[in-house]
């Protein structure tokens, strides 16, 4: 009944809000700005965080395990190996290569000289058929390697080896500790943003004590004070998201030229989309619960 | 009106603030509440309204026994009560007009008959021309006005008034006091009104009660005898 009421009157605690943001001038000003510092660094740090995850992401993809099997056997013969490759644990996809697609690459890879070369072993091929063997995960390239290197027929399965191990850690700890810090980071922002509107409140305690003089009910008393900090949310995530929008994809049509494939930017959209519909949840959702559990302090008989 | 049958209440602090009182205020009367700083008036003014619970005893106003109230319901039953302060308590970012209007929005009122009864009530305080003004830019007189606007315009059963002219030159507490006779003659309001000073129960001959140390120590009601008053 009294949670009907309040709904009823959403238009009414919508305007007090707003009443309440301009009439509170310097304060909601003041809340308004630690949002959209706090937004602004978080969501700095989130975007080039992310944009590194998938850098390191599609380093990782890129590695593959070459494993070329003997030169004696068919092509027949090696292709029969696919099924055991796919059956090891940690294999994504296993390509086979026949021995004339293999002369082709190496053709390929050759300068004039070189291309009438080797176009003469087109006849007897000396090489011999070859997988290339993508892994799930990439801490795994070299369980998987040593595996396949055991299977008959290999010749011989190569992964880069220690440079590629090593690699592969070092992406794994950008990765946690970019994660750590944007979440650490996150976490402190939210802090000072409920923080900030703890202090709005707690300057309006007379007001919530007239409230309840002339028999305000709690939800009453509350509404307008959570509504006004969904606004300031909102208001904090505006330039926020502007600088992302325009500074993201201003980036990106920079870097689209200058960088390899392989270290290619995040597509803008949908992602800013994404990243702005998160930061106007962060800072609403703090601004609400922020709101609520400064005014229920104050809301006890 | 208002009836209290021994009541007593204890802070946490220890504090033995009303020791077994009781009283019985009609419908429409006036009173005075005196009596030194420290003896218990406003506990006992805050047991009505129930700002503060009693320890034992029975708080009966408007016909409700104020300690059976649930948490939950004392914003209702607020609604039966104006109370005014010697600080006003006005809400400093509204207007008078809104700050009148605010115990009305509470109870759901439609609009029309808001801007109705704010602008009759702003007309009985003699405020009609300050409606769009702030309590910052009125003098402490017409600040209090305003609260006891706000305080009446939902038409309580009771008003309560702590030391309403407490901070006003003995002028403008005289106009205070005769707002509140009128209202208690217009609307018939039961008015309880807490005052330190001498001056105004004398001027204004109305049932007083004086309170020392927690107790009822003179009721004129009851054949007591209200002279030297601290
Ligand atoms: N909230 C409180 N907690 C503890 N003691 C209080 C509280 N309010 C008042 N008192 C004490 O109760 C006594 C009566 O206070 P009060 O009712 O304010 O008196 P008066 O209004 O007559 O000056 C005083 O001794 C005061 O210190
Ligand atoms: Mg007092």
């Amino acid at each position: 009944m009294e949670f009907i009421s309040c709904i009823r009157n959403l238009p009414k605690h919508c305007k007090t809000a707003f009443q309440n943001i301009w009439r509170n001038g310097v304060m909601s000003v003041s809340s308004i700005f630690a949002v959209t510092i706090t937004l602004l660094l978080i969501s700095v740090i989130g975007v080039i965080a992310i944009n590194i995850q998938d850098m390191t992401y599609s380093i990782e993809d890129s590695l593959t395990i070459y494993v070329q099997m003997d030169r004696e056997i068919s092509d027949e013969e090696a292709q029969k190996l696919l099924p055991e490759i796919e059956a090891i644990d940690g294999v994504k996809t296993a390509t086979f290569s026949s021995k004339e697609e293999e002369l082709d690459k190496l053709i390929e890879m050759q300068d004039e000289d070189g291309k009438a070369l080797f176009e003469s072993y087109r006849e007897n091929n000396p090489l011999g058929a070859a997988y290339v063997v993508e892994v799930n995960d990439a801490q795994q390239i070299d369980a998987v390697t040593e595996q396949i290197s055991t299977l008959d027929h290999v010749n011989q399965a190569t992964s880069g080896g220690e440079s590629t191990h090593a690699l592969v850690n070092s992406l794994e700890t950008i990765r946690n500790g970019g994660a750590i810090f944007v979440v650490g980071l996150t976490i402190i922002a939210l802090f000072m943003i409920a923080n900030t509107i703890k202090m709005t409140i707690t300057s309006r305690q007379t007001e919530i004590g007239i409230m309840r003089m002339v028999g305000a009910s709690n939800w009453y008393i509350r509404l307008p004070y959570m509504l006004e900090g969904i606004f300031i949310g909102l208001l904090g995530s505006l330039i926020p998201i502007l600088v992302i929008y325009f500074g993201y994809t201003w980036l990106y049509s920079g870097a689209v030229d200058l960088l390899p494939a392989m270290l290619s930017l995040r597509e803008p959209f949908p992602f800013i989309w994404q990243c702005s519909g998160i930061m106007v949840a962060l800072g609403c959702g703090v601004g609400l619960i922020g709101s609520f559990v400064s005014v229920r302090k104050f809301l006890k008989f | 009106m208002i009836k209290l049958e021994n009541v007593t209440k204890v802070y946490k602090t220890g504090v033995r603030a009303v020791n077994n009182m009781n009283i019985d205020i009609g419908e429409g009367e006036f009173v005075y509440v005196i009596g030194p700083t420290g003896a218990g008036k406003s506990t006992f003014i805050k047991l009505l309204y129930r700002e503060e619970k009693a320890s034992s005893g029975k708080v009966i106003v408007a016909g409700q026994d104020v300690s059976k109230i649930k948490n939950r319901k004392v914003p209702y039953f607020r609604r039966n009560i104006g109370v005014v302060f010697q600080n006003f308590r006005l809400l400093p970012k509204k207007t008078v007009f809104e700050n009148v209007a605010f115990t009305l929005e509470v109870t759901d009122t439609p609009k029309v008959q808001i801007r109705k009864k704010v602008r009759r009530t702003l007309e009985l305080v003699g405020l009609e021309d300050k409606a769009n003004a702030f309590p910052h830019e009125l003098s402490g007189g017409q600040q209090q006005r305003v609260a006891i606007a706000r305080a009446i315009v939902n038409s309580p059963k009771v008003l309560i008034a702590d030391e309403p002219t407490g901070n006003l030159d003995p002028d403008t507490s005289n106009e205070i006091i005769a707002l509140l006779e009128r209202i208690n003659e217009v609307n018939h309001t039961t008015i309880l009104v807490v005052t330190h000073d001498k001056e105004i129960v004398q001027k204004h001959k109305k049932r007083t009660i004086l309170i020392e140390d927690g107790c009822i120590k003179t009721d004129t009601s009851v054949g007591g005898y209200v002279d030297g008053i601290h």
